[in-house]
């Protein structure tokens, strides 16, 4: 199995179809699609004055790659396929005192408790879903409340 | 997007690259001599108007007369012994001295239009100099507004009376009320006397050539009523300017100009009319070389007068038959058909050497000689230069210039030069104006700064590389462009259009098309390619992303960017070079300067937030690491900055998604290669350069090639924006 470290990487690479547009692959998360699980992510464009601003719009395009290789499944466009149901021309403002910001160990842990459950589920342990669920706390504590809903929508699990 | 292009776009450095075209253009920098003559000369009378007409406005007609009689009359008047030119001589000469006159206003005359070929080159040359070939369609229309004025005077009786009449008439009916502009009426005063004055000087029959004469002449005009003398006297003194003039003075004029029509018809008995002082007055100073350069911009300033007003005289003398249009538009035919010559054939100023050898346009050029009083070029015979600079030189002295004198070793030494350089091939991207301009310094004995700056402003227009000629062709704008131009007036001249998500499919992820154009801008200094062009090659040949959304739409990959600018080049017929450094071969910051010293533009792939000012943490706002990262945004990098040691401080960048157009030396560094904490994967840059150009003819045929890219814009085929500025010269 891959670790999730080396498919987060491949997963910035393919996003967008690898075309120079300013963008950011979220967090990994799992999503469940005709009864199989995959990794997914969701893909946000800005600009400048988003990065100014803090406010960012919806994403565009959302990815599956498969749980155990990482090797990209499917790319969706947002407006073709939706994981939520989110207006297009909002901005979402990530300015957020309370979210936390993550230290590099915070991710070691992170990204470890993602392979462990990546790798139950691949054993057909489906008691990881609680463990699973403590992965996306994770996740959901360190982004920005108006930002979490995507994550909310994309991990169905 | 919009509103940061707007706030943080420095469109002066835009504009600087557009200039570099004409600009625009773009453009400026390609902008010829002829331009630049032309430009200057709008900008004297410019001057002109704002110091001398900016009162006059409510008396246009009648000033306007006076000023194309009375300014360069008052002037000249002063500077030159018109008592050493024999009547006789006048007479003999007079034809020439009106051709060397018509000539004046011809070309603009403005400081620069001082050089002494055009002084010298009047009678025979003008139209076969480079000069008359700097001359831009505007300065021809202003030589023929002019002369429409003098020849259309005595076929319609126009005498000074009626001019005079015209200017007492005109000015209680449209000023008088408004006559508290004490200036303008000093004006008209001046004119007035100006013009009776030079109407003296060359009424041989009656009026004596010498002041004291002239003043005599002048009495016994005041005889008939009219405080003439004081008026006169004030004439006689040209620099002073309008505020010095009192009411006392305005009531003078007045009175005077009640007495203009006893005093016009008895000048004018004789038949004398408008043409014969303009011509002389304005002749006069061109033969000789001691007049200082403030008469010349005087002559240039009375030149640019006729030209702006004349319609205005036009019109306010509909009420009479004073000047009469069907002349105007005989005038206009030889014109017209030279000019459409040259348009049709698409000659500019540079191809004087092939079109003179046009038996069709010195057909054309004859009849318009003609037409302007000129002697016809036997263009068939033995060759007219041949000859020309003796003949000149005999007409000078027997205009009254010593043989032996030094001003007409000048002139004629000029004026060689000038034949010299018509002999002499003239390659098109060799402008043969320094010559000219050099002899231009040794006539003019004054004011030399000012017109050195001028010299040196034609000669670094001189260095401008043959490529950028093509800026000169004017820029027509597609339907789309047309469509943008509707809402952003000024969106191709202003920089703007350097902004990514211009484009007809609504794609906003194009900053790789985007840059490409801009690249491709900035290396042949136009305009011409935009974001909708480029992204028009691009999707017609699946070079970037599509069919998702808007926002995604038009992102170019590496290999994508690098496929598009080999279609590119393929309409360009092979004219750029592209080079790929990328990864451990990326080229680092010296490089990149290297490169750009040497006249490359480079596309570079960036981190965008880096680019923007947000510097990479361990994780972004969203709490997404950013260890190692991809490059994400497409820049062009169109200069370097180095301190005066050399070092590179920082790079001027055109950047499509942000309008960020310089970066440091470390930021360039860090948007490229990212930090020793957050590396950039993939650093990129993309080389471009010209290639040679091959000499005009060498050139493969742009056919088949350019019609691919007219037609992937769709709805601007008319324009045919390739052929037109790259298949120009295959032609």
């Amino acid at each position: 199995m891959l670790d999730i470290k080396s498919v987060v990487s491949n997963l910035n690479r393919n996003a967008l179809g690898g075309t120079k547009i300013p963008h950011a692959v979220s967090n990994s998360v799992l999503r469940q699609e005709n009864e199989k699980i995959y990794i997914a992510a969701f893909v946000y464009t800005y600009n400048r004055e988003n990065l100014q601003s803090n406010k960012m719009p919806r994403p565009t395009q959302w990815l599956l790659a498969d749980i155990e290789s990482g090797e990209i499944i499917k790319e969706y466009d947002c407006r073709s396929k939706d994981f939520s149901d989110a207006e297009f021309d909002t901005l979402y403002d990530l300015n957020d005192p309370n979210v936390k910001r993550p230290s590099r160990e915070d991710f070691v842990e992170i990204y470890t408790l993602f392979d462990d459950i990546r790798n139950e589920i691949t054993k057909n342990d489906l008691q990881m879903v609680d463990k699973y669920h403590d992965y996306l706390n994770r996740i959901l504590e360190i982004t920005p409340s108006n930002y979490q809903r995507f994550y909310k929508d994309l991990s169905n699990l | 997007m919009a509103d940061e292009f707007d706030t943080s776009v420095d469109t002066s450095s835009f504009d600087d690259t557009g200039s570099d075209v004409s600009d625009t253009s773009s453009f400026d920098t390609s902008t010829d001599v002829g331009e630049i003559m032309s430009d200057n000369s709008f900008d004297v009378a410019d001057t002109f108007a704002e110091s001398e007409l900016s009162d006059m406005e409510t008396i246009e007609t009648t000033s306007d007369i006076g000023d194309l009689m009375a300014d360069t009359d008052a002037e000249y008047t002063e500077s030159l012994d018109t008592t050493e030119i024999e009547t006789d001589i006048i007479e003999d000469g007079s034809d020439n001295i009106e051709n060397l006159m018509d000539d004046a206003p011809n070309d603009g005359f403005s400081e620069v239009s001082d050089i002494p070929s055009d002084i010298t080159s009047e009678t025979e040359f003008a139209a076969e100099s480079d000069i008359v070939d700097l001359m831009d369609e505007a300065a021809l229309e202003t030589a023929e507004e002019s002369l429409d004025i003098t020849d259309g005077e005595p076929s319609e009786s126009l005498d000074i009376s009626e001019l005079m009449d015209e200017t007492v008439n005109d000015s209680p009916d449209e000023t008088i009320e408004n006559l508290e502009a004490v200036d303008t009426t000093e004006n008209i005063a001046d004119e007035t006397m100006d013009d009776i004055e030079s109407l003296m000087d060359n009424n041989n029959s009656e009026v004596s050539d010498t002041p004291e004469e002239t003043e005599e002449i002048a009495a016994e005009v005041v005889e008939s009523g009219t405080d003439l003398s004081d008026l006169m006297n004030e004439t006689d003194e040209p620099s002073e300017m309008p505020s010095d003039i009192s009411v006392e003075t305005t009531e003078e004029v007045s009175d005077a100009l009640e007495g203009n029509e006893e005093i016009t018809t008895e000048v004018t008995e004789d038949g004398t009319d408008l043409s014969a002082p303009m011509n002389e007055t304005v002749g006069q100073p061109e033969l000789s070389s001691d007049i200082p350069a403030e008469p010349l911009e005087q002559v240039s300033e009375t030149a640019d007068m006729s030209e702006g007003n004349f319609d205005e005289t036009v019109e306010d003398t509909t009420d009479g038959t004073i000047i009469d249009a069907s002349n105007s538009e005989t005038d206009v035919s030889a014109y017209d058909n030279l000019m459409a010559y040259m348009n049709s054939h698409n000659y500019g100023q540079q191809d004087v050497g092939e079109y003179s050898q046009d038996p069709e346009w010195q057909e054309l050029n004859n009849a318009y000689r003609i037409e302007q009083g000129m002697e016809p070029i036997d263009y068939g015979g033995n060759d007219w230069t041949d000859t020309h600079v003796e003949d000149f030189k005999d007409e000078l002295v027997a205009l009254g210039i010593p043989e032996e004198s030094a001003e007409l070793e000048a002139i004629i030494e000029n004026e060689q030069q000038g034949i010299d350089d018509i002999k002499k091939p003239t390659p098109v991207d060799e402008p043969n104006n320094e010559d000219l301009l050099d002899g231009a310094e040794e006539i003019i004995d004054a004011d030399s700064a000012d017109i050195s700056n001028e010299i040196e402003a034609i000669a670094e227009a001189e260095t401008i590389e043959p490529v950028e000629d093509l800026t000169e062709t004017p820029r027509v704008f597609d339907d789309f462009e047309n469509s943008v131009l509707e809402g952003k007036p000024d969106f191709y001249e202003t920089g703007s259009f350097y902004e990514q998500g211009i484009n007809e499919y609504g794609y906003q992820g194009t900053c790789g098309p985007t840059s490409q154009a801009n690249a491709l801008n900035k290396l042949f200094d136009t305009n011409e390619f935009t974001e909708n062009k480029v992204l028009n090659v691009a999707v017609d040949n699946n070079l970037c992303s599509m069919d998702t959304s808007p926002e995604n739409c038009g992102g170019t990959t590496t290999e994508q960017f690098m496929e598009l600018y080999d279609k590119m080049n393929e309409q360009l017929d092979g004219k750029i070079d592209t080079q790929l450094f990328e990864y451990d071969n990326a080229l680092d910051v010296n490089d990149v300067a290297d490169k750009l010293d040497e006249g490359c533009v480079l596309n570079v792939a960036v981190d965008a937030n880096a680019l923007w000012d947000q510097p990479r943490e361990y994780v972004n706002s969203m709490g997404i690491p950013c260890d190692d990262f991809y490059s994400d945004h497409w820049i062009t990098v169109t200069g370097v900055q180095r301190d005066e040691l050399g070092n590179v401080q920082g790079f001027d960048i055109i950047d499509s998604g942000g309008g960020v157009d310089y970066v440091s030396a470390d930021k360039y560094h860090e948007m490229c290669f990212g930090t020793d904490e957050h590396r950039v994967i993939d650093p990129t840059a993309i080389v471009v350069s010209k290639k040679d150009v091959s000499p005009v003819g060498e050139i493969p045929t742009a056919e088949g090639t350019s019609s691919d890219i007219n037609d992937s814009t769709s709805n601007n085929s008319e324009s045919g924006w390739f052929q037109r500025i790259f298949g120009r010269r295959n032609n």
